[in-house]
């Protein structure tokens, strides 16, 4: 359906709306800043939609595999097969 | 595929050209048709005359080896001149555009991905 990005962190408004309507069918990443709803929440309780997390932004704020739960971790490459598989967008 | 990537914010304060760039880069690799559209504080990436310390990454020779690669950078005109980003600074293989391009963009490429302010 479509592919959603968050990038700004936990305290913005406008990424938990995102969270929030997105649907089953919809694939969650989360990007830059994004990445700590993945470390400080439970991503299954704020979103029905399928979350991925960028992995390189994830490290580069000192984190690992090990600090996320409930979240698939990808590479660029993986973010582009979403963008090929995901018709749709929302930024 | 054709994809285009819309940034919006200034390189070095945000993440967004980084971004951008890793995902241009991936994209190319899995043999994509990749245009990045640099519109507002974004212009701020092709000015060849900014200068990183050596240890930090260089986001306008970045820009500049990407379009090397065939990735395609257009930059909003109007968003230059507000910033006194002239065309004798921009690093090459970019090129001024302007909204009809972007128009043109959003009619013509299969994916749009815009990295929002």
């Amino acid at each position: 359906m479509a592919l959603i990005l968050v990038k700004y962190g936990v305290d913005n408004p406008a990424e938990r709306v995102k969270l929030e309507i997105a649907n089953e069918n919809d694939k969650v990443v989360l990007i830059q800043n994004g990445v700590f709803f993945a470390v400080v929440e439970d991503v299954t309780k704020l979103t029905k939609a399928e979350v991925y997390a960028l992995k390189n932004d994830l490290e580069a704020r000192g984190f690992c595999t090990a600090d996320v739960k409930n979240v698939k971790l990808i590479d660029y490459d993986g973010l582009v097969e979403l963008i090929e598989k995901e018709e749709k967008f929302i930024g | 595929m054709k994809i285009a990537i819309q940034v919006m914010v200034p390189p070095y304060t945000y993440q967004d050209l980084d971004t951008a760039i890793h995902i241009a880069e991936a994209a190319l690799k899995r043999g994509h048709e990749v245009t990045i559209f640099l519109f507002a504080d974004s212009v701020l990436s092709i000015n060849s005359k900014v200068k990183p310390i050596r240890t930090d990454r260089n986001i306008p020779e970045k820009m500049k080896e990407l379009a090397a690669k065939g990735v395609r950078i257009e930059i909003c005109g109007i968003c230059m001149d507000y910033r006194g980003v002239t065309e004798d600074m921009i690093v090459e293989g970019s090129r001024p555009s302007g909204l009809p391009e972007l128009a043109s963009l959003f009619a013509n490429c299969d994916r749009f991905i815009s990295l929002m302010a």
